[in-house]
Parts: C-alpha cells; sequence; structure tokens
C-alpha cells in the first residue's frame, strides 16, 4: 500500500511540491494567530492579568511603564482599576451602582430635584410657610428612604483595601490628563464608593450607639464629626462636579447644588464648632450626672447612664 | 501540460452571452449513464459491468460511512453533555443506519438499468434477440421518461401555484418571501420539464 | 530545485511569534459579513475550488457546472451560545432593557453566537438562496474592574443568485450575485460609557443594504491530481452605505487545489485559498488552508488559518443532512488560556 503512494507520489513530481507546500504553510499558520493589537500590548497583558486575578503582577507591569505613559489616559485608568480590582471592585459591582445612578436621575427628575425647593417656599403667610416647609420634609423623608436603598447597592470596602482605592482615585486626579467621559465616569463610581465608605465610618460611627456604654464611649467627638463633614461636603462636591462634567446640560443646576452645598458644610462646620465649646463648657458647669453626659451622653447613648 | 492552453478559442460572441444567461434560467436532468436508442448490447453490457462496478464501490463507501456515522454518533452522544450536539449525534446515528441500508441496495439491487441487465443475462437468448429486447426496453424508458417529465411539470406547476397563492395572503415577510422563493423554484423546475 | 523550492516555502511562512496572549479572543469561523455552511466553515473557508458543496452553493459559481443532481433544500446552522441570541435580537431591534445590557456584557467575558436559516436551489448552470434570517454576535469583555468590551452584532437577509457556463471542458465562468439588507452595531467602548450622553447611542443599529455582482472563473490545469486554479473577483457592487470596518474592501481572490489519489475510495480535496474574510485581514490572514475528504455519505473537512482550526464532519443522506463543526483560535503548541471554542450543528432537508 505504501509502495503505491510512493509510486504515485513521484509519478506527480509537482503535484507533490504543492502537497509539500500547503503542509509547510500549514504549520506556518497553525502557530501564528491573529495579532491586531500589538502596539498595546502590555495593556492587553495587564487586562488579561486582571481577568486571571493577577492583579498584583498587572499593577507591577503597568507601573513599570507608568513614566513613559504618564499621560495616556487609557494607560492611567487601566492602572487605576487595577488598584480598585485590588480593593474587589468588579463588574458586578459597578453594574448595580449603573442602575443606582440611573435611578438617583429618575427621583431628582419626578421630585424636581429632591432637595430642590419651590418657588413659593419663602412665599406667602406663616401657615402657608409652614405647610411649605412640612411638605418639604415629607419630600426628603420619602426621597431619602429611596436614596439609603439606593446606597446599599453600593459596594462596601473593606477597612484593609480602602487605601487602594484612595490610589485609584488619586491616579484619576491628574490634571495633565486629558480625560475622556468614560473615565470621569469611572472616576465617579470610585468616588461615590469611597463616599459611601467615608461616610459609614467617619460619620454614622461617630453617631451610633458603642457596643460598651462608658463615658469616654458615650463622649461625641465633634472635632471630628466636624473634620469628617468637610471632608464628606469636599467629597460630594468632586461627585456632582464630575457629574456635571458627564452631564453638561444639568451643568448650572448642578454648579448651584454644589455651592449651596458647600455653603450648608460651611455653616454646619461653624455650628459643629460652637456646639463644641458649648458642650465642654456645660460639662464643666454642670454637676448633674444627666446634664453632664454632654451631647454625646444624649445622642450616643440615649441619655443612659453608665 | 495545460489542457485549455492547448487549442485557440475565440472568445464567446455577445450572442453567446446572451444564450448563456438565457440558459441560466434552465438546468439539465442528472448524469445517470443513458445510453443511446441504437447501441447493441455488446455496449450496454460494457455500460452495466461498469455501473456494477461503481455500484459495488459506492455502496460499500456507503455502509462503512454510516458504519461510522453509527458509532461515531454512539460514542459522541455518550462523551456530549449539551443537548443540541447530542440532538445532532443522535441524528447521525439515524442516518447512519439509512446509509448502511441505502449502500447495501446500491451494491445489490442498484438501478433499472441493472435490474435489466441482469434479468436479460440470465436468459438464453441469442445476442441479435438481446439487442432487440434491448432496443424496445430504451423504447419504453423513454416514453416512461416523457410521461414522468409530463407529471413532474403539472405537480411542480400545481406546487409553484400553490405556494403563490399561500404567499400573496401571507402577511409575515419572511414566510411570504420563502413560499415566493419556493413557488418560483418550482416553476422554474416546471419549465425545465416542459422540454 | 525542488528542494530549494520547498526551503523557501518553509523559509517563508516560518511560525510567526506565537502572541496569542496578546490575540484579540476571536472567533474561528464567524464572520461579520461571511455566511456559509457548516462544511465551508470546516475548510476554512477554501472552497473556491471545492466542487462539491454537499450543504450550500459552491463558493466559486463557475463550479456548479459540475454539480451532479438539482435539489431544492433547507438547512439550518446554530452555534453554541444560543441563549444568547434572544438578547442579540432584542439589541438588534433596539427593545433590550437595562437587564439585557447586564447579561451581555456584566455576566460573561466572551459570548458568541451564529445561527442562519437558508433555502437552497441548485441546478447545473443556475443556483439561488433564499436568506430569511442570519443573525451573528460576538464580544469580549477585557479587565472585569473597569470593562473594555469589544461587540459586534449583525442580521442579515437577502439573497444570493449565482450562474455558469462551460466555455470548455476544463474552463468555466460564473457570476454571483448578493442582495442582501443589514442591520448591525458594531463597537469598542467602555461600559462605562453606556452611562454617559454620549455614549446613549453607541448600542444604535445601522442599516444598509447593498447589491453585488462578482464574476468567477475556474481551470482545470493538469490532468494528474486534478490540479485546479479559480480566481473570483468578490464584493464588488453597489452600496447604499459603506462601512469599511465590516465590508471587506472589493478584491480579487484566487484558489489552488489538487485531488491527489493517494487513497483508493473516496475523494481528498487540498486547497489553497486567497481571500479576506474581514474588513481587517493582513496578506497572512488572507490565506487559508483546506482539506475535505468525502467518502459515501460522509463528508469530512478540516481548515487551518490564522484565525483559527476547525475540523468537522457532515453526513447526508437521501433527503437529510446533519453536520457537526469544532472550531478554536487556540494555536499549535499554544498554552494559553485566551482562546475561543465554538461548535456548530446544522441540519438539513432536501425538499
Amino acid at each position: 500500500m505504501l509502495k503505491i503512494i510512493w509510486k504515485k507520489i513521484t509519478s506527480s513530481r509537482a503535484s507533490f511540491l504543492f502537497l509539500v507546500s500547503l503542509f509547510s504553510l500549514t504549520i506556518g499558520t497553525a502557530c501564528s494567530t491573529k495579532h491586531s493589537e500589538i502596539q498595546n500590548s502590555d495593556l492587553l497583558r495587564a487586562k488579561r492579568l486582571i481577568d486571571n486575578q493577577q492583579t498584583d503582577e498587572a499593577i507591577e507591569l503597568l507601573e513599570q511603564n507608568s513614566e513613559k505613559n504618564s499621560t495616556d489616559p487609557e494607560y492611567r485608568v487601566t492602572l487605576a482599576s487595577a488598584y480598585a480590582h485590588k480593593a474587589g471592585i468588579r463588574i458586578q459591582s459597578l453594574s448595580g451602582i449603573v442602575h443606582a445612578s440611573n435611578q438617583l436621575k429618575k427621583i431628582n427628575e419626578q421630585n424636581g430635584g429632591a432637595f430642590g425647593t419651590t418657588s413659593d417656599y419663602n412665599s406667602g403667610d406663616t401657615q402657608n410657610r409652614t405647610h411649605q416647609r412640612l411638605s418639604y420634609l415629607s419630600k426628603i423623608l420619602a426621597a431619602s428612604s429611596n436614596y439609603f436603598l439606593l446606597i446599599s447597592t453600593i459596594p462596601t470596602v473593606p477597612e484593609n483595601k480602602v487605601v487602594f482605592i484612595k490610589k485609584s482615585i488619586k491616579l484619576m486626579n491628574d490634571s495633565r490628563v486629558t480625560w475622556r467621559a468614560s473615565d470621569i465616569t469611572y472616576r465617579l463610581l470610585l468616588e461615590i464608593i469611597y463616599f459611601k465608605y467615608s461616610f459609614s465610618t467617619q460619620f454614622l460611627d461617630q453617631l451610633m450607639e458603642p457596643s460598651q456604654r462608658s463615658k469616654e464611649s458615650c463622649t461625641l467627638d465633634i472635632q471630628t464629626l466636624s473634620t469628617a463633614t468637610m471632608s464628606l461636603g469636599k467629597q460630594l462636591i468632586d461627585i456632582l462636579s464630575d457629574y456635571a462634567l458627564i452631564y453638561p446640560q444639568n451643568k448650572e443646576q448642578i454648579l448651584d447644588r454644589s455651592n449651596e452645598l458647600s455653603q450648608n458644610i460651611t455653616n454646619l462646620a461653624v455650628n459643629l464648632q460652637i456646639a463644641d465649646g458649648v458642650d465642654l463648657i456645660s460639662a464643666s458647669i454642670f454637676s448633674d450626672p444627666v446634664l453632664s453626659q454632654r451631647v454625646g451622653g444624649f445622642v450616643r447613648c440615649g441619655g443612659h447612664s453608665y | 501540460m495545460l489542457i485549455f492552453s492547448q487549442q485557440k478559442r475565440t472568445p464567446p460572441s455577445y450572442l453567446q452571452w446572451i444564450i448563456f444567461i438565457l440558459c441560466c434560467a434552465f438546468s439539465i436532468p442528472s448524469l445517470a449513464l443513458t445510453p443511446n436508442e441504437t447501441e447493441s448490447w455488446d455496449t450496454f453490457a460494457r455500460l452495466m459491468e461498469k455501473q456494477k462496478s461503481t455500484d459495488h464501490t459506492q455502496g460499500i463507501s456507503y455502509i462503512i460511512s454510516g458504519s461510522l456515522a453509527l458509532i461515531g454518533g454512539g460514542v459522541g452522544e455518550n462523551i456530549s453533555s449539551d443537548p443540541l450536539e447530542k440532538g445532532v449525534y443522535t441524528l447521525f446515528q439515524t442516518m447512519g443506519i439509512a446509509s448502511i441500508g441505502y449502500g447495501a441496495y446500491t451494491w445489490q439491487i442498484g438501478n433499472e438499468d441493472r435490474g435489466f441487465y441482469e434479468m436479460i443475462l440470465k436468459s438464453n437468448l441469442a445476442p441479435q434477440s438481446k439487442s432487440e429486447i434491448l432496443r424496445v426496453y430504451r423504447q419504453s424508458t423513454q416514453e416512461r421518461q416523457k410521461k414522468e417529465r409530463f407529471i413532474k411539470m403539472i405537480t411542480h406547476g400545481l406546487i409553484s401555484a400553490l405556494n403563490f397563492y399561500s404567499a400573496s395572503q401571507q402577511s409575515n415577510d419572511s414566510i411570504k418571501t420563502s413560499l415566493y422563493f419556493i413557488g418560483g423554484v418550482n416553476l422554474l423546475a416546471c419549465i425545465t420539464f416542459s422540454f | 530545485m525542488w528542494r530549494s523550492f520547498i526551503l523557501i516555502v518553509l523559509l517563508l511562512f516560518s511560525p510567526v511569534l506565537n502572541a496569542s496572549e496578546l490575540s484579540f479572543s476571536q472567533n474561528a469561523r464567524t464572520f461579520e459579513s461571511q455566511t456559509q455552511s457548516l462544511f465551508i466553515k470546516g475548510l476554512a473557508f477554501a472552497c473556491l475550488n471545492s466542487t462539491q458543496i454537499p450543504d450550500d452553493l459552491p463558493c466559486n459559481p463557475a463550479l456548479l457546472t459540475y454539480l451532479q443532481k438539482e435539489s431544492l433544500s433547507l438547512q439550518a446552522l446554530i452555534s453554541n451560545g444560543s441563549s444568547n441570541l434572544e438578547k442579540i435580537k432584542k439589541l438588534l431591534n433596539q427593545s433590550s432593557t437595562q437587564d439585557t445590557i447586564d447579561a451581555l456584557f456584566s455576566k460573561e467575558r466572551i459570548l458568541q453566537i451564529e445561527s442562519h436559516a437558508s433555502l437552497l436551489f441548485r441546478s447545473k448552470y443556475f443556483a439561488a438562496q433564499y436568506l430569511p434570517v442570519d443573525i451573528k454576535g460576538f464580544s469580549v469583555v477585557r479587565n472585569e474592574a473597569n470593562p473594555d468590551v469589544e461587540f459586534y452584532a449583525v442580521e442579515d437577509k437577502g439573497f444570493r443568485l449565482q450562474a455558469a457556463y462551460p466555455l470548455t471542458e476544463n474552463l468555466t465562468i460564473g457570476l454571483q450575485s448578493r442582495l442582501t439588507d443589514r442591520k448591525f452595531i458594531r463597537q469598542r467602548f467602555k461600559l462605562t460609557d453606556l452611562a454617559t450622553p454620549a455614549g446613549k447611542n453607541l448600542l444604535t443599529p445601522k442599516t444598509y443594504n447593498f447589491q453585488t455582482l462578482e464574476p468567477s472563473f475556474s481551470a482545470l490545469v493538469y490532468q494528474p491530481w486534478k490540479v485546479r486554479i479559480s480566481m473570483m473577483y468578490a464584493n464588488a457592487g453597489r452600496y447604499s452605505e459603506r462601512y469599511d470596518q465590516i465590508d471587506p474592501a472589493d478584491e480579487l481572490q484566487g484558489g489552488i487545489s489538487i485531488t491527489p489519489e493517494l487513497l483508493p475510495w473516496g475523494e481528498l480535496l487540498l486547497s489553497l485559498d486567497y481571500k479576506s474574510l474581514t474588513a481587517e485581514d493582513s496578506s497572512l490572514d488572507k490565506l487559508h488552508y483546506g482539506v475535505s475528504y468525502s467518502f459515501g455519505s460522509m463528508s469530512i473537512s478540516g481548515g487551518i488559518d490564522t484565525h483559527g482550526i476547525s475540523s468537522g464532519v457532515f453526513f447526508s443522506i437521501q433527503s437529510i443532512s446533519a453536520g457537526i463543526l469544532y472550531t478554536t483560535t487556540k494555536g499549535l503548541g499554544d498554552d494559553s488560556q485566551n482562546y475561543t471554542q465554538t461548535v456548530y450543528a446544522q441540519v438539513g432537508w432536501q425538499i
């Protein structure tokens, strides 16, 4: 059988030559595959490493050439996303926030801006103004319950991973880079995630009842609260300004909100400073154990003894 | 040796192009071996022996390939977990059995001409008589083929008319176009069988 | 002399640096602008010289004259990933919701689907195909921390008409015309782009239609082992809109094949084609090598090109036919994890 085949091959040499050429071509083409992105090989490799949960290797690869690509937005956002990935940010967590942001927008549109007042808020007699304020309060409460529901969809970052989120946001705040709309959206999402972390640890924690009541644990650290308020306020302003960049048609409205927020935070900070002062004075004046608990005693521990 | 470059050919004229386009609308029946009316028994016998050999090869091919389909389909169905793949493998097994049957039929029985040849071969007729019977057989075959073509022409024509009518009543665009397509194809077949 | 020829060929086509880990994960045999049957996919589209294609019109209309029997049949093909078909259809019909977007881009890294049904009429000088439905979709998502999506979805409907004429015993000419309505989305974007005003229309499909006229010829040039050469001028015609990212340019395609009589039974065909399958194919990408072996009711096909490797088997007996095809983008000796595997299944019924 083999002899017959060999005889046929040698009798048709030209055709056999063609056969061998085709065979060589087989090996050649099989061993080469399409590579349409060689010019972005580092980026592609880094993205594959992230997908394969080899985030540290991805960060190392990108950091090696970060100076050469310091103004390349794609490079910077990929490095930022690698850090975010290290903090546990995934597609599933992002889609929840995108849902939330769309719903937030709808709530805002439906309520005429959840925290926005109508034109006759300050008009009319006392009865009318009271009615307006009650109506505004109920609107805020209703919207707030929706907001808190939405806030729950925002992923929570563990304490030990927050540093990566902060690093990620810092990378995305480089003014030398011309950021694209998608990059600003990503930065906004990271800022929302970090805001939630800050709000719960720096603000809410201060107001929550301690696990064990004592004079120290029931004390409200107004100074820390004041600092936290300023920091959260700044974060909110950053969030609003990024939102304005993404939705320029709402820019003016958002800028107004931003200014209003900035003013309110400043006022709040001042009020907190005053409250701190009054608190200290009252603690030294009143000897009554209940009255000497100070504000913290009432806010955190419900006025109970410890 | 380049076959087509040996002879000098004149390029086709415009008339030939027009004929080519017209011919595109018609098909020619299959390439069955059909010797002409005046052939001798010897020629017919040589043709039939060749046909038997071809049937033998083809029949064995279908039997072997059918067996491979049956075995391969069985193995594939056991290995595969995807329902779609399993379904295709089951179909392979069914087709494998059909292929074995078809192969056996082709190998052992063959077509009508072969049946006629084997029948005449077993007889003790003289060669002249065999040629005469062959001539009559061919005549009768051609008459039957004419009748067959006529019946096919009517059948395809009716199918075409029915599909065109159904298409005109159909509201769904895709189904309408499919019915027009089937109608058109059957109309083409009807025209083909009318020649 | 022939030794030096082989050496030149080996040097010319020596293995390119294996860059599969950097390659874009494409599907090996599904392309936006190509609608071909299972057997042709198995051949890696190296079909310009294939005279016997059991489940489709010949790639080269000039080869119609080699058809042995006229037929009218229905063929339906589907690939794995069929669960994504509804989602792709919703996107193309602009009836998708946020849940559809999430399901498409958030849950799976690679998504693929090809599904089409066609009515085929074939005869010696004329053939026609009606494609009522042809849907293809492919997406790859990279970087799960800030998803980078590369996506296409295409829906085609239309006709393909072929005519052939034998000039001599060994030289035939043919003409093919494709009349197609196409709806497609082809985008590369970040998932966060969908939340921006500019990104709202990213997934809006574009529609256009085209009519092509593609002449071809085929010549049997060398009788031992039936060496055949074919050429076709493809993609020439009228386009209502021309999208360079999806429509390959007009080009002259060529192919050469041999039918070595090495085995006593069956017919073995080895073919090499030079043609574009996408608008981005480089010169090396245009080379496609296919091998087919027909034996009884069975036809086996295999093919290799830079897009991937394919291998399939097709059975046809009387009025029923069925086939299965495996394809992969994983190259030989490649141990990277980044490759796509696709299984296609096709059933047919001769009416």
